[in-house]
């Protein structure tokens, strides 16, 4: 099966400091990966650059068979780590607007996520709490029916009882072909949904593997390998 | 997807720019009944409100025009505009048309709400005056005058385009900086200015413009307009595809979202 995601010798470098360097990783249809490092380990790197909002220094990433551009960003929902909603728009305005631009949004499975959040249509995007703001841009990129999702810490600026639900809004609507990948440094809440790992220390993939083969492998939690693998 | 970003774009400003407009026009009108009725304190009154909203008015067109490219496309709001589906061209393109509609419609709105307001005036009725006085000369002359009037509003067009492309230019280039950004690209529009003063200056004491300049100045008066307007073209264009330049490669190349 070909790879939706494949990097080759992927490197990245702002001034002098190498934020990622010699990546080749390749991401099949249909998994969920978990893309997890510390702070600073590349993952927003990694993320920028396959939007297509940086260029690599080396190497070459392919998406469903294209270098980044337009035709990527078509089949790409990506969720950044800041919010990107402006301060003029209501709820339903930016729905449009996704609408409008996006040939694969669903705008009636988007207002069913609005409605059972509880947060209103005529809402102003200005007036919305932080975490609201969250959901709001959770609900924008999970109601595309992307071939990949690229989640920049989708569950860093929420309570717990956040976390679950969006964890369950990704796995709920994404659909069987598309690949999702999440990154994080909360492993333990999200290990449960991941069927793939990488793990990332200092711009350099150190491990590429199947949750399974951790589990049955080593016989460990994915969160205790990282504990082992990135001990201070 | 030009059309829907221009769409957005004119939403976006529109709802600053029309109760603004409204308000500078209603007030010119109320300022021509005190007048006309010999309201003297009323009338003071209103005449400062509509100084302050017509000073008001051309800050704002500058300030939006700036904040439309910054805020939109080099703040938080880019990491959505530069991974929706659509060319960074025509992410520059909906700004440059939109900024460059409001710059005009802005000063068609002010000279309005002065006509209003000034129309008893001798002052005006001079103006109105010498205007056609022109008008008749170049038509003695054997100008054409609807030709005249179309490369007008092209000079006007080409110099706000260059100039609003030489402030985004600016602002691309500030992404070079990780802090202090605004001050950066005021640096930067200081120093583009500091270089075009050079080129001028140099141009024109070493004679390049000169056989020009004897050229234009003898032709025949409407031969000589249409002369001088294909010159300020031909400069207009070359900064527009400078900046242009600049701008694309900064956004394409050497995008550093905040």
């Amino acid at each position: 099966m070909m790879a939706i995601l494949q990097c080759s010798n992927l490197e990245k470098t702002f001034g002098y400091k190498k934020a990622l360097s010699g990546v080749n990783l390749s991401f099949e249809k249909g998994r969920i990966v978990g893309l997890l490092g510390p702070n600073g380990s590349g993952k927003s790197t990694f993320i920028k650059l396959c939007n297509g909002l940086i260029t690599p220094t080396n190497g070459t990433i392919i998406i469903d068979g294209k270098a980044p551009g337009i035709e990527t960003k078509a089949i790409v929902s990506y969720l950044p780590e800041q919010t990107y909603l402006n301060d003029w728009m209501k709820v339903s305005d930016i729905f449009n607007f996704f609408d409008d631009f996006y040939a694969d949004f669903d705008i009636a499975r988007a207002r069913e996520m609005l409605s059972s959040l509880g947060i209103g249509e005529k809402e102003r995007l200005k007036t919305l709490s932080k975490g609201t703001k969250e959901k709001v841009q959770l609900i924008l990129v999970m109601a595309r029916q992307a071939k990949l999702y690229l989640l920049d810490e989708p569950i860093g600026g929420v309570d717990p009882a956040a976390r679950d639900y969006i964890l369950s809004t990704i796995i709920k609507n994404y659909n069987q072909d598309a690949t999702v990948v999440i990154s994080t440094h909360l492993i333990s809440d999200i290990e449960r949904v991941l069927d793939d790992v990488v793990f990332l220390k200092n711009g350099e993939v150190v491990l590429l593997s199947t949750v399974d083969d951790i589990r049955e492998g080593k016989g460990k939690s994915v969160d205790a390998l990282f504990r082992e693998v990135f001990k201070c | 997807m030009l059309g829907k970003l221009l769409k957005y774009e004119f939403k976006a400003t529109g709802r600053v720019f029309l109760p603004m407009f409204g308000a500078l026009l209603i007030i010119s009108v109320i300022n021509r009944l005190f007048s006309n009725l010999n309201f003297k304190i009323p009338s003071i009154i209103g005449k400062i409100i509509s100084i302050i909203l017509i000073v008001g008015i051309f800050a704002l067109t500058l300030i939006i025009t700036i904040q439309r490219f910054s805020k939109n496309l080099l703040g938080s709001e880019g990491y959505l505009m530069f991974t929706l589906p659509v060319r960074s061209d025509s992410l520059i393109w909906s700004k440059l048309i939109t900024a460059t509609v409001w710059n005009i419609v802005s000063m068609i709105v002010v000279l309005t709400a002065i006509t209003i307001m000034a129309l008893s005036d001798i002052s005006i009725k001079f103006i109105f005056k010498s205007i056609s006085e022109v008008l008749r000369f170049l038509n003695i002359r054997g100008g054409d005058i609807p030709l005249l009037g179309l490369e007008t509003v092209i000079a006007i067009v080409l110099s706000l385009f260059a100039f609003i492309l030489m402030l985004y230019a600016c602002l691309a280039l500030s992404m070079l900086v990780n802090k202090r950004r605004g001050l950066c690209a005021f640096a930067v529009f200081v120093i583009i200015n500091v270089i075009s003063q050079i080129i001028t200056s140099l141009a024109a004491t070493t004679g390049v413009l000169r056989g020009l300049y004897e050229y234009v100045a003898g032709l025949p008066i409407p031969r000589m307009f249409h002369a001088i307007f294909v010159i300020v073209f031909i400069i207009e264009l070359i900064e527009c595809v400078i900046f242009y330049v600049l701008t694309r490669f900064m956004l394409t190349r050497k995008l550093n979202l905040e």
